[in-house]
């Protein structure tokens, strides 16, 4: 599957990336790893889509960035979600919802 | 993001940027590392596994990029990127860098010289004076908008009564030497300034100690000698006396209290007349002047008695425009005999120079704001063919940049960025020209300027704003035309070969078109320079001292001024070093004095009613000998000519030939003061009087002894330079009359340049910036030849190869290089015709349309095109066509 158009759904892979996280700190090829295998394979980020995302919210100070050791022993940069970034991840998941409430509207009308 | 956080983090990006960019760097191998590992670990072999990951990562540079872009600041931050890789890219061509940003500099300075000239001459005002744009300068207007006349004191006056517009309006006038004395030991001039009472109050200038004049102070003439000092001659002949308001000083011999000292920094109204020592009431005019008779006050006006400006401030709310109607309207009221039909009120904005000077300096700066913006244009089309000629080398690094990823939008901006850095250093480069250049041209021009040349804010701000234009201008082009070409071309480098597009070419053309244009201008001006220079004046210049002695001021009168005369002509004669020494009334240039009388029986009239006018000048014996005039006929007047023998005058030839023609005139007699027959004794050759390129003109001299004078200059010939003899001549002058005042002291050199100024000034101006355009020009012919040799080497090659001799190959650069000087040549030569109307009253003794200039111009730059031709067509010979057809370019 082609990647997501970024432009498009940046918004929503700034969810994903804070939902994946609120789970425990993620490095950046094992946040894409994650989000693929819990889509099942629908939503293929290259890495390199998600630094850009990254780096901006850590800016916005929803995550934060720390160097660390990967599994093998090699020095890997983790990020982890901060206060801030929580209360993010609830704003979004509710307007999420609203979202798809509202376009489920749309598509039921006859 | 809140406000504070944003810029945080972008003061962050900034200062950090290269920390940053090496954390994303790390961050990118570490992950890249990972991926490997990945890779590894599912079986692939090392070196698809490094491939795939790398693959599936991405563009590193593009991913740094995209991560840029997101943070805050990104696009200060990434402007600030392009300056950079700008400033690097410049550092890496240093020769180039060096002659762009030389070229910018001439381009840029010569506008900002010119403007700190023109801005200190006409928008300077001094300090001291409160709102000078409400301030506005009354004289008289000679019709048809040519103003610039002095006004009578009941003139002035009657303006002063009956406008509706000035909150006040003022005069001033007459500044002039006067004798100052403190107590009886030392004697000394200072310069003094005639004014109304109200002069400080419509400036709004304050003395900051004692005060200005009241109202009863300038009412009746001689009642109240009151004086205020100069802030600086306080200082320098007072020694700053805290108790001087209150004293009197001895001003032309009576004694007048001083009521104030004016404010530090206040004195000339103008850059161009030397600042007075003092203020004086109008009303003491003729006390100080020994006025023949006092009812000058209250006199109709005629031309004798106009020596007065007036200064005035317009009211709040009212307009120039308001003021001047009503002012030109009052003039038309103002009646009085000898008025001509035209005359009236002429209310201008400015007040801040001489008359006399204006219509030159105007003339003379058009003629330079133009000549400069030549350069400018010169220099800006050499500049851009300079970044052409760049740009079309730097087609495989932008290639490569398209193909990482960058947008024709940033690299664009990138381009230009680099090119407002050149010129940003150009503009620098230009401002420290200036700097030097205003610095020397106070020693060029012949005013004498008060103040030092300080450039200001305005100029800085036009330079800058040069700077950004000329950026733009020449950046666009070559920026918008290399990001043009794709990818493939880019790839193959310069084999396409850069050859000197249209765009290339018709910049050099306009280079050598321009240049043209001042070339044959320099060459008209110094023509005209040089005739005005050759002009035979009919006396002698050289070694000559002049000086300007007012008699009857100095209570020398009748028989005492006689007495004076005699023994201060023996006594400057005595002095070592002197040759001859002379009185005379008139001096060449300055002033004129004449009559007209009925024609007397058997002489030819040579004016209309019968009458004959004549020039008239009166000299002491010896005079002719030390001006150098020859004496053709009869003989000089002598020592025996004096108050008790019978009156004697010479004729010039002009006159004598005018009145007997044919005859000789000696013994003719002529009824010049009042019905008294003069007899002619002499006649000498004719000479200039009261200007260059004068028609031959009627005069007569009278003797001094027997016609004295209010005032007389002595001419004293010296063996060596003049000016060592000055001290000595004022010495002796003084030692026989120690309330003598010196007005003016000088060299007769020095009055026949004043009056060739402009045409000296006028032609150094312009040849030194032709000089500049033809250097320009030339190079960026040469460049531009040199660059089309180079990126045509293979066709040269091929040339060869197919049996061309290397005779007809330097041949063909010659003659590019000759089509496309013609090609300038003949634009610049249409373009002298545009450029006639603003030379003007700037040229003497030759025409606008003279094709000598034009002519000489042409050949000039033929010339410069061949030599500028010469080099890359010797490199064309010099091709090796087995090389040249090998390479790929």
């Amino acid at each position: 599957m082609t990647p997501p158009r970024t432009d498009l759904l940046r918004g929503t892979l700034d969810m994903l990336i804070l939902r994946t996280l609120s789970q425990g700190p993620q490095h950046g090829l094992g946040l894409s790893r994650l989000i693929d295998a819990a889509t099942e394979g629908a939503f293929q980020v290259q890495p390199g889509s998600l630094f850009p995302s990254l780096h901006r919210m850590e800016e916005k100070g929803w995550i934060k960035g720390r160097w660390g050791e990967s599994e093998n022993r090699r020095r890997a940069k983790y990020y982890e979600l901060t206060p801030a970034g929580r209360r993010q991840l609830g704003e979004e998941r509710k307007n999420w919802a609203q979202l798809v409430r509202a376009i489920e509207k749309v598509m039921d009308a006859t | 993001m809140p406000l504070y956080r944003w810029i945080r983090s972008a003061l962050r990006s900034l200062f950090r940027m290269e920390r940053m960019d090496r954390e994303l760097d790390e961050e990118l191998t570490s992950v890249l590392g990972m991926l490997v590992e990945e890779k590894l670990r599912s079986g692939m072999a090392p070196g698809e596994a490094l491939r795939q990951a790398r693959i599936e990562l991405g563009g590193r540079e593009q991913v740094k990029e995209e991560v840029r872009r997101q943070r805050a600041g990104a696009s200060l931050e990434s402007v600030l990127r392009d300056l950079r890789y700008g400033w690097r890219s410049l550092l890496r061509r240093p020769s180039f860098t060096f002659t762009a940003v030389l070229v910018l500099g001439l381009g840029i300075g010569a506008p900002a010289t010119v403007l700190t000239l023109v801005s200190q001459i006409f928008f300077v005002s001094p300090e001291a004076i409160a709102e000078p744009g409400r301030v506005v300068r009354l004289t008289r207007s000679f019709g048809e908008g040519r103003g610039g006349g002095a006004l009578g004191n009941p003139d002035y006056l009657f303006y002063r009564e009956r406008n509706s517009t000035l909150t006040g309006l003022a005069a001033f006038g007459g500044q002039r030497a006067v004798a100052f004395s403190v107590g009886t030991e030392r004697h000394d001039q200072l310069d003094v300034l005639f004014v109304s009472d109200n002069f400080f109050e419509v400036l709004g200038v304050s003395p900051p100690w004692g005060r200005a004049f009241l109202p009863e102070e300038n009412a009746a003439p001689g009642a109240h000698p009151v004086v205020v000092l100069n802030h600086d001659f306080w200082l320098r002949a007072l020694g700053g006396d805290p108790d001087v308001v209150g004293r009197d000083l001895i001003l032309g011999g009576s004694p007048y209290r001083v009521i104030g000292v004016g404010p530090a920094g206040f004195g000339s109204l103008s850059p161009v007349t030397p600042a007075p020592d003092a203020w004086v009431p109008i009303a003491t005019y003729g006390a100080l002047t020994r006025a023949p008779s006092l009812d000058w006050w209250e006199r109709v006006p005629h031309m004798k008695s106009r020596w007065l400006q007036g200064l005035g401030r317009l009211a709040p709310g009212v307009t120039f425009e308001a003021a001047r109607d009503n002012l030109v309207a009052l003039g038309e009221a103002l009646a009085y005999d000898g008025k001509s039909a035209d005359e009236g009120a002429f209310l201008q904005r400015q007040f801040l120079y001489s008359p006399a000077l204006e219509s030159t300096l105007a003339s003379l700066s058009r003629l330079l704001l133009l000549v400069v913006g030549i350069v400018f244009l010169v220099a800006v089309f050499n500049a851009a063919v300079l970044l052409l000629a760049r740009a079309a080398t730097r087609q495989r690094e932008i290639g490569i940049r398209a193909a990482l990823g960058a947008s024709r939008g940033r690299v664009v901006r990138q381009l230009l960025l680099e090119t407002l850095l050149l010129t940003v250093l150009g503009g620098v480069l230009g401002l420290v020209l200036a700097f030097v250049l205003s610095g020397l041209a106070g020693s060029l021009l012949p005013v004498q300027f008060v103040s030092e040349f300080r450039p200001d804010l305005r100029v800085i701000l036009v330079a800058a704003g040069l700077s950004l234009v000329t950026a733009l201008a020449v950046g666009l082009i070559p920026a918008l035309r290399t990001t043009r070409r794709d990818l493939r071309d880019a790839f193959q480098g310069v084999a396409s070969g850069p050859s000197a597009s249209w765009l290339q070419r018709s910049l050099v053309v306009g280079q050598v078109g321009l240049s043209l244009v001042l070339v044959a201008g320099a060459l008209l001006f110094a023509r005209s320079f040089w005739v005005a220079r050759s002009l035979e004046l009919g006396f002698a210049t050289g070694d000559r001292l002049v000086l300007e002695v007012p008699l009857v001021e100095a209570d020398l009168e009748g028989e005492e001024a006689d007495v004076f005369l005699r023994s201060a002509l023996e006594r400057i004669g005595a002095i070592p070093g002197v040759r001859q020494v002379a009185a005379t009334r008139m001096i060449p240039f300055q002033g004129d004095w004449s009559t007209e009388i009925d024609a007397p029986p058997g002489a030819r009239p040579n004016m209309e009613g019968d009458k004959v006018f004549i020039g008239l000048n009166a000299v002491s014996p010896g005079y002719f000998e030390t001006a150098g005039i020859p004496v053709l006929a009869g003989r000089a007047l002598q020592p025996d000519d004096d108050q008790g023998a019978p009156p004697v005058l010479v004729l010039n030839e002009t006159l004598a030939d005018a009145l007997w023609p044919g005859e000789s005139p000696l013994g003719r007699t002529l009824p010049l003061d009042e019905g008294v027959d003069i007899e002619v004794v002499g006649v000498v050759r004719n000479a200039v009087y009261y200007a260059l390129g004068e028609e031959s003109q009627p005069q007569a001299y009278l003797a001094l002894g027997q016609f004295p004078q209010r005032t007389v200059h002595f001419l004293v010939h010296a063996a060596g330079p003049p000016r060592e003899l000055m001290p000595a001549v004022q010495g002796a002058l003084r030692e026989i009359e120690p309330r003598l005042v010196f007005r003016w002291v000088t060299t007769m050199e020095a009055v026949v340049e004043e009056a060739t100024a402009r045409y000296q000034v006028s032609a150094v101006l312009v040849s030194v910036f032709s000089l500049v355009a033809l250097l320009l020009a030339a190079s960026g012919l040469y460049g531009t030849i040199a660059f089309l040799v180079a990126g045509q080497t293979r066709e040269i090659g091929v040339k060869m190869a197919l049996g061309a001799d290397r005779g007809r190959v330097g041949r063909d650069v010659l003659v590019f290089g000759l089509k496309l000087a013609s090609a300038g040549v003949a634009l610049g030569v249409a373009g002298t015709f545009a450029f006639r109307r603003i030379t003007e009253n700037l040229l003497f003794g030759v025409e606008p349309a003279d094709p000598l200039p034009v002519a000489g111009a042409c050949l000039l730059l033929m010339v410069v095109a061949v030599a500028a031709a010469l080099a890359p067509a010797r490199n064309a010979t010099r091709v090796d066509p087995v090389e040249a057809i090998r390479r790929e370019g």
